[in-house]
């Protein structure tokens, strides 16, 4: 099955080794374009009509769950896949709320990524990423970094 | 005496006292009016004086049974002596009432028994006086009215005040005295004491150093002069009695009439009081502190000013400077406030930057070796059997860790979840990482519609949930901290409860900044923040817990950042 994917991500590093592990996976997807802003990911869905959007949630102007909420509004119905660093419980709900189908943490990207994409394309939803076996939060980070920045109060 | 009684109620009517004014007056009134009376018994002396021979009993007169001894009682009755003399009788047919006794201590009879004891009684300083008074009385013909001391038996002294008339023949030759005498003593010690006191006022006035005390008359013209007045003016009394007193201040005060103005006022309401530049003889200027305060007789007329002035050049300068280096401390205690402010910013600024700079960048660069690292290592993630594939499985932990550790320092940083979807999601993401790091359970209370705030008023909140929960971990020992997060009307309240301890004594009945900083410079620096957006940051606790209470306005703040100079 083709399809035609749209990559919003504001780190060239990371378009480019989406692309690579795309391009393993399933050789008969297209990258039709590159967005690295929110404001322009939702011109280039208006306008390249692509069947996905892979949409980074932190970038420079409204980030992903703004564009995605903007793009809903301006009735762009395509399937949007937020990818993003961020890890929480919070971010199935936020994804929802911002009217996207699916999330996928970078840091899974191998394993959940095209799998979460050939739900979508299916007509369905990714949601389901079991959590990762220790969460982040969970331990203390590195003490000597902390304290290199100022932070070590914040902690607790 | 009478003037010198006079002058004296003259010059106490402006102290206020009517005392030796009205006493001498009605003490003359009840003299003439005894007088009067006892003059009318005269032609019955005959027959009520039964120590005057029956021969001298003028004739014509008809003898009255019972109004003699009415007469005596009378006599006898009234607060005085009165006494009776023929110029050519003997002292035997003298008579003189029994109030002597009382008075001098000598019975009528024992005064009467000496022919000079009465003026060997007159006190020895006023004999001189007494006798000319009452020479010159025998040549006038009028009646001898004087005040004098005689020595009662005791060697007390007893001030008189008597009249005496002479009664004369139908041919004008002297026939008898005839007098009365009141007891004054009473009166003449108060009159005394008030001259002390008097003249104790005066020379307290006189000599006080650090104040002016003067007497203007009613226009104004310098009257009186003391020590201080020349001390603080520099006129003697000599050159400055008579003058105008308007000669004491500025020309623009003079020209603006204010000196007349001043007296109008005082005599209008009383009292004027007033500070302002005064000048010197030498034409230096002070700074005075003056007091005028009309002064009226008794009859209500205006007679004249006091004027009390003090010399509050030094208070004045020290006031000014203390009044100048408080507006130092206060506006060095801005730029203090300011400079933290800004440093607050900053920190915030740099953390944020920091945290993205960890997030965006490093982050992404991991994500993605960690993508292409997976993709080495095979499908399933768990590489093969050969050496290069359990090292290559060994890498992808590592950089599962090195993600997990950025993304947590770059979280605490500045939640970049903050930034993408506000508080209501940014606030259960930290408490999830809370919780687990510290093990203090958490609840959050946040309304279902709960909106986008201000960016700063996110940032302010989010920082006084970070540093109130730090306080929770570090001091509380409270197993639980319950947070609540809702709107109310314009602002945003953000509240931090625990079931901990409380906060030591004492912190939170320091007053001014200092409890804060008992807290940590954190929360301190947050309620900078906060007041600076216009909101408020209460903290109480008790035995039972801690609230952290924080209001801030949920849109841009009306107070501008100030920049720094």
């Amino acid at each position: 099955m083709k399809a035609r994917i749209l990559i919003v991500d504001d780190h060239e590093v990371v378009r480019e080794g989406l692309k690579a592990l795309l391009a393993k996976a399933r050789p008969e997807w297209e990258t039709c374009g590159e967005a690295t802003t929110g404001e322009q990911a939702i011109e280039f869905v208006r306008d390249l009509k692509p069947d996905i959007v892979l949409l980074d949630i932190t970038m420079p102007g409204i980030g992903g769950f703004e564009a995605c909420s903007r793009m809903r509004k301006l009735g762009l119905s395509c399937p949007v896949l937020i990818f993003t660093m961020h890890q929480s419980e919070r971010l199935g709900p936020e994804a929802r709320k911002a009217g996207a189908q699916g999330f996928v943490v970078k840091a899974q990207a191998f394993r959940d990524l095209v799998r979460a994409m050939d739900a979508l394309l299916a007509g369905g939803t990714f949601f389901g990423a079991p959590p990762q076996p220790a969460n982040p939060e969970g331990r203390q980070p590195n003490l000597s970094i902390l304290l290199r920045v100022g932070l070590a109060p914040a902690l607790a | 005496m009478p003037e010198e009684s006079a002058s004296r109620s003259h010059s106490i009517a402006g102290s206020g006292s009517g005392l030796a004014e009205t006493r001498p007056r009605e003490a003359e009134d009840l003299l003439s009016q005894l007088a009067r009376a006892f003059a009318t018994l005269r032609p019955l002396d005959g027959d009520h004086l039964s120590s005057l021979p029956e021969t001298e009993t003028p004739a014509g007169v008809a003898a009255r049974p019972g109004v003699s001894e009415t007469y005596r009682t009378l006599v006898e009755q009234i607060p005085a002596i009165l006494f009776l003399a023929y110029i050519d009788g003997g002292i035997g047919q003298a008579y003189v009432s029994p109030q002597i006794g009382e008075k001098l201590g000598f019975s009528p009879e024992e005064w009467l028994e000496d022919p000079i004891r009465w003026y060997q009684q007159i006190h020895p300083d006023d004999k001189q006086r007494w006798s000319l008074e009452a020479a010159e009385a025998l040549v006038s013909g009028q009646p001898l009215r004087s005040a004098y001391r005689m020595l009662a038996r005791d060697g007390k002294t007893v001030w008189f005040r008597c009249e005496v008339k002479m009664v004369r023949h139908v041919d004008g030759r002297p026939w008898y005295m005839q007098g009365v005498a009141f007891d004054v003593t009473d009166l003449k010690e108060t009159e005394e004491s008030l001259r002390e006191s008097e003249e104790r006022f005066r020379l307290i006035v006189e000599s006080v150093q650090d104040y002016a005390i003067f007497m203007l008359d009613a226009t104004g013209r310098v009257a009186t002069w003391n020590v201080g007045a020349e001390r603080i003016k520099g006129y003697r009394a000599s050159e400055i009695i008579g003058r105008h007193f308007s000669c004491f201040y500025p020309e623009g005060d003079v020209r603006s009439g204010k000196p007349a103005w001043e007296l109008d006022t005082a005599a209008k309401v009383g009292r004027i009081e007033d500070e302002g530049w005064r000048l010197r003889k030498d034409g230096s200027t002070f700074w005075a502190n003056v007091i005028i305060t009309a002064l009226r007789n008794n009859k209500g007329t205006l007679v004249g000013f006091s004027k009390i002035t003090r010399d509050f050049t030094e208070r004045m300068r020290a006031k000014n400077s203390l009044e100048e280096s408080q507006q130092k401390v206060r506006e060095s205690e801005r730029s203090l406030r300011e400079l933290s402010l800004h440093l607050l910013r900053t920190q915030d600024e740099e953390r944020r930057l920091i945290g993205r700079e960890m997030h965006d960048s490093l982050g992404q660069y991991l994500s993605v070796l960690k993508m292409k690292l997976d993709a080495l290592a095979g499908s399933d993630g768990t590489g093969g059997a050969s050496a290069e594939q359990r090292a290559v499985s060994e890498c992808i932990k590592l950089v599962d860790e090195c993600v997990k550790e950025v993304r947590t320092v770059s979280y605490l940083l500045y939640p970049p979840m903050l930034e993408e979807m506000g508080l209501k999601s940014a606030v259960p993401w930290y408490l999830e990482g809370f919780s687990k790091r510290s093990g203090i359970r958490t609840s959050l209370e946040i309304a279902e519609d709960f909106e986008r705030v201000s960016r700063d008023a996110e940032l302010v909140l989010f920082r006084v949930l970070q540093e109130s929960l730090t306080n929770v971990h570090k001091h509380s020992a409270s197993p639980a901290a319950s947070i609540r997060l809702m709107r109310t009307g314009d602002a945003v309240v953000l509240e931090v409860i625990d079931q901990g301890k409380g906060l030591p004594d004492g912190i939170l009945e320091q007053s001014g900044p200092d409890w804060m900083g008992s807290l940590g410079v954190g929360l301190r620096g947050m309620s900078e923040r906060i007041l600076q957006l216009g909101g408020t940051l209460d903290v109480s606790s008790n035995g039972a817990g801690t609230q952290v209470r924080a209001t801030v306005p949920a849109r841009e703040s009306a107070v501008p950042d100030t920049p720094l100079p």
